[in-house]
């Protein structure tokens, strides 16, 4: 039978509190984001996929979570679609590093410039090892 | 660095308010898919890039 595994909370924790103490910018871009520039410039200069922005994001946590640890990314309500476009994927930055730190995805949703889009609460779960 | 939790708290607090100034105008919802980044894959992605670089001889 082979051994088990294990990791301890305060590393998984670390890098949730990382993400936390860093990040400083939240968008919503079109696909597919790599790079930071993608990922913080508007759509429209140079290689940016940004339609709208916010640089107030907030989390909860790190927590408990089925497996691992996880943390809330605080819902983003009502930020501004500065450029029309479809939106698939949320970007977290941290700008003072110039770094792209974190993406996942949305389900695809046309943005029209003018309006205002909300992004719930999500989270990020490191999961224990298996 | 890593930032206090006083620190913390009152950079929690101004972004808060901030985000409570917002008015929703025609807000359209996205529907966000949840991260999860499950160790053993890291593991597994390390061990190949790790591989490829000593065939590459670094």
């Amino acid at each position: 039978m082979a051994g088990s595994k294990l990791v301890n909370d305060l590393v998984l924790d670390a890098a949730l509190q990382y993400l936390e103490d860093n990040v400083d910018f939240l968008s919503v871009c079109e696909a597919t984001c790599t790079t930071y520039e993608h990922a913080h410039s508007n759509k429209g200069t140079a290689t940016g996929k940004v339609l709208a922005s916010s640089a107030t994001p907030t989390f909860t946590g790190p927590d408990n979570d089925t497996s691992g640890r996880k943390t809330n990314v605080d819902e983003e309500a009502s930020m501004t679609v500065d450029i029309s476009g479809n939106a698939e994927e949320i970007c977290l930055c941290d700008v003072s590093a110039t770094a792209l730190l974190y993406k996942t995805s949305c389900t695809l949703q046309a943005l029209m410039a003018g309006n205002t889009v909300t992004a719930p609460t999500w989270k990020i779960n490191i999961a224990d090892p298996s | 660095m890593p930032k206090t939790d006083e620190e913390r708290k009152a950079e929690k607090a101004r972004r808060m308010l901030e985000k409570a100034m917002r008015m929703p105008l025609n807000d359209t919802i996205l529907e966000i898919q949840n991260g999860t980044i499950e160790i053993t894959d890291l593991i597994g992605k390390i061990e190949t890039r790790v591989k490829e670089g000593l065939q590459n001889g670094r």
